[in-house]
């Protein structure tokens, strides 16, 4: 029966090395209903939701199903119990084709020959897609899945879901690659799914779509339940959600930089920049004191044109000037002596050494200053470490801690403190918030606040708009590898960045 | 006041010395220090004698140069499996190039420059062909292996040269002069790893290869360099073995790639790069020097002695493994 409670997760507690995920969570879910779970990056959504499929196990707390306690300690327990999450990262094997994927580990067997069925495995899925009325992977069942688009995956995703008796899905940020035609097609699968009483764990960044799609909203902060909002008639606020969600108010969470005038002098100008394939003809200059935003969405190019201005990326042409002389950058080395670094948008995979001390990985481009006779002198290692440590309060100020055991927040605090010892001209910051607590996010807003003023000029990239739009002087838009809008603060919206990342005309 | 600065002092040494017991070196150490006191008791005429142990630290002075290569090479990610062959191939050159009468000199030169070139060829395919270490590797250990047969035609060379003879051969004292080459490695390569950029960089780029081109490393660079440094190691490996056998032998380099990977990991360096230490890699090839000593002096049988120094390898790193909860 729709509306009774199907799950119950009660004081889920988890930890890992250096941070609290999950702190006495408690949530449930009722049959036929939309369950959103919102929050920031690193709330806890996704871990709340790994501990219910399996892939986490939980330090503390209960989970029951229809009133049963259950223990779900592996992947294959929750698909027992009818759970499936589609997670963020697809659990795709990449070179495996859509059916071999959607019967992985429980193949359909001939009984003569005792072989794989293929022909009877693609006819049910293809029966499956289009009874849904999903023609999207059109022709494409007999190629590896990584030749499909995102959104052809994700589907591949979902009809796996189907496969299995699934009483509860979780999808985790299903809309973040998908065209506004895709996620339509997406929410009136939902609805289907709904009626026939299923209950449906939605976790997302975009508050117009939660706002629309879910019954019922709980609210994550640093691991921590805020509230749970009743959504049944749709009429919640999206400023009382983003209220919960950093906690404070709006304007007491970005820096204030109205007063700031930028008029400084140009410090990058870039001329019709192409990588071909990737990106194409990008122009645009920042000035000193400068906070230029980046927006756009996955895929449209924006890291690649960061890392080719950073020279870690090929283009084919263009020119890139720095402080009114053309250079070409050829390798990240050249980038760091002209006064340009990058804070790459994945710091556990580019940004850190993780293995090595917060101390190492501060002085890896900086061994120049530590170096005396062509030794590292352990005495300036520690106080240039020192030195930022306490710059940008990182916690906790253990300087010879490997960097694995920090929080996201200062990890990221970290791969900027190694940048600002280099005394850089221009600070490209790729996503430097994903991942990071509501309070580390403030201080790295005030952070990159307080650097302007020293006349650094900032390239921020990120795909949160609230963000962009608290903190940028100046906001470009990507689309396709193309720039199509430019907006300054005062003109700049969420529904014309939205338009432009997505190529439409404002 | 004084009280208080006292016990933070105390505290200091405890932990200072938590730490070192922490260390894996340490604890190699201290197994180490086991097996020789056990066998002091059981063997106290054959096996605890000055001159056995120095036996024991002169067998190990070729593997645990190999080995310091190789340590190199693993903390920066790679593998190299043509350690072997590129001592082997050096040591044939010389004694080839000696015997045809050529100044001894440029031999050595010539044989050591072999190995470097090995070292260097290796690292630009890994680098700019982009194929596996792995793979890389042994098609180098093949290509050395095959050109040793081809200059000497499957036969042995033999060597008179004294200096050749002299450096693997000699005493300073009680020390062989081939012991003493290999702790002067020893230390030079240490000092690098744990005080210098370089050594910096190498931790860096086989920890998080991404991490360290973003950090403004010239990782290919640095790569070749350290591939080209452990080629040179290799090369003054394989002067030392034909000195030592007085002969160059086609085969000779045979098992050494095996031996100094298992020194190394015994030695507490991480397989999948980044981690590491060359105290380790000298007492991990002691270690498995002294276990063969002992398995020797013990009369257990050679095929026997084999299967006891594989189960020892895989219990060392094992019990390492199980108890370090700080690497998953």
């Amino acid at each position: 029966m729709n509306g009774e409670i199907i799950l119950r997760m009660k004081n889920i507690s988890k930890s890992f090395p250096g941070v609290q995920a999950l702190k006495n969570v408690s949530f449930d879910l009722k049959k036929g209903e939309v369950h959103a779970l919102v929050g920031e990056n690193g709330a806890g959504k996704s871990t709340l939701m790994k501990v219910l499929g399996g892939v986490h196990l939980a330090d503390e707390g209960e989970i029951e199903i229809n009133g049963v306690p259950v223990e779900i300690t592996s992947p294959r327990d929750a698909l027992d119990h009818n759970i499936s999450v589609i997670h963020q990262e697809f659990n795709l094997v990449p070179t495996l084709n859509v059916y071999e994927n959607v019967f992985l580990g429980k193949e359909l067997i001939k009984k003569t020959t005792r072989s794989i069925d293929r022909k009877l495995m693609r006819e049910k899925t293809k029966e499956l897609l289009e009874s849904l009325g999903l023609t999207i992977i059109g022709t494409n069942y007999d190629i590896p899945v990584r030749n499909l688009s995102v959104a052809q995956q994700q589907l591949v995703e979902i009809a796996k879901a189907l496969f299995n008796e699934t009483n509860i899905l979780v999808m985790d940020e299903p809309t973040s690659v998908l065209t506004s035609k895709e996620t339509e097609i997406l929410f009136e699968l939902i609805n289907k799914f709904k009626e026939e009483g299923m209950a449906i764990v939605y976790i997302s960044h975009r508050l117009e779509e939660v706002i629309t799609i879910s019954d019922r909203i709980t609210v994550l902060r640093d691991g921590e339940l805020i509230t749970t909002m009743d959504n049944s008639d749709k009429n919640v606020s999206k400023d009382e959600i983003v209220a919960h969600m950093i906690g404070r108010n709006i304007e007491d969470y970005y820096p204030d930089r109205s007063t700031d005038k930028i008029n400084g002098d140009v410090v990058l100008e870039v001329k019709n920049l192409t990588a071909k394939g990737i990106f194409d003809s990008v122009s645009f200059n920042v000035r000193k004191g400068e906070i230029l935003g980046f927006a756009g969405l996955v895929g449209a190019g924006r890291t690649e044109i960061m890392k080719a201005i950073f020279g870690d990326f090929h283009y084919n042409s263009g020119e890139i000037i720095l402080d009114g002389v053309k250079k070409r950058i050829r390798s990240t080395t050249e980038a760091i002596k002209e006064g340009i670094v990058l804070v790459p948008e994945d710091r556990k995979q580019e940004g850190l050494v993780l293995l090595m001390t917060l101390a190492d990985n501060i002085s890896l481009p900086n061994t120049d200053k530590i170096t005396s006779l062509g030794t590292v002198r352990r005495k300036k290692k520690t106080s240039l470490a020192n030195e930022f440590v306490e710059k940008l309060a990182i916690r906790p100020p253990m300087i010879n801690r490997p960097i694995q055991n920090f929080s996201g927040g200062n990890q990221q605090k970290t791969v900027i403190a190694k940048w600002l010892a280099t005394n850089p001209k221009l600070i490209i910051l790729d996503e430097p918030t994903r991942g990071v607590d509501v309070g580390a996010k403030s201080e790295i807003y005030s952070l990159v606040n307080d650097l302007t003023k020293a006349g650094v000029g900032i390239v921020f990239v990120s795909s949160e708009l609230p963000e962009l739009l608290g903190v940028c002087d100046r906001i470009l838009v990507v689309h396709e590898g193309r720039i199509s809008g430019e907006f300054r603060k005062e003109e700049a919206t969420e529904e014309k960045i939205l338009r432009a990342a997505a190529g439409m005309e404002n | 006041m004084f009280a208080n600065s006292k016990s933070i002092n105390t505290t200091r040494t405890q932990e200072y010395f938590k730490f070192v017991f922490r260390l894996k070196e340490t604890r190699l150490f201290l197994f180490l220090l086991v097996m020789v006191a056990i066998m002091a008791v059981l063997r106290p005429d054959t096996f605890f004698t000055s001159q056995n142990l120095f036996n024991i630290l002169r067998q190990v002075s070729l593997i645990t140069i190999v080995a310091v290569s190789q340590t190199y090479v693993i903390i920066s990610g790679g593998i190299d499996l043509s350690v072997g062959f590129s001592l082997g191939l050096c040591g044939i050159i010389i004694s080839y190039l000696l015997d045809a009468g050529f100044n001894p000199v440029l031999s050595i030169l010539a044989g050591i420059t072999a190995s470097v070139l090995i070292g260097f060829v290796n690292s630009l395919v890994i680098t700019l062909v982009k194929l596996p270490p792995f793979i890389v590797t042994i098609g180098m250990a093949y290509i050395a292996r095959g050109l040793a047969f081809v200059i000497t035609e499957g036969f042995t060379i033999r060597v008179t040269n004294q200096f050749v003879s002299g450096i693997a051969n000699e005493y300073v004292g009680p020390i062989p002069v081939m012991t003493i080459i290999m702790l002067v490695i020893v230390v030079i390569f240490s000092y690098i790893l744990s005080s210098t950029p370089f050594g910096m960089k190498t931790k860096a780029v086989g920890g998080n290869i991404v991490a360290a081109r973003l950090s403004g490393i010239n990782t290919t660079r640095h790569r070749i360099l350290v591939h080209t440094l452990g080629g040179l190691l290799c090369g003054i490996a394989g002067l030392l073995m034909i000195g030592r056998l007085n002969a160059g032998n086609p085969n000779a380099g045979m098992n050494y790639d095996v031996d100094s990977i298992a020194a190394t990991v015994v030695g507490g360096t991480s397989m999948t790069g980044g981690e590491g230490s060359i105290l380790g890699t000298l007492l991990g090839a002691v270690l498995l020097g002294v276990i063969r000593n002992a398995l020797v002096l013990l009369k257990v049988s050679m095929y026997w002695q084999t299967v006891v120094a594989g189960s020892i390898i895989l219990l060392v790193c094992s019990v390492d493994n199980l108890t370090n909860k700080d690497r998953k």
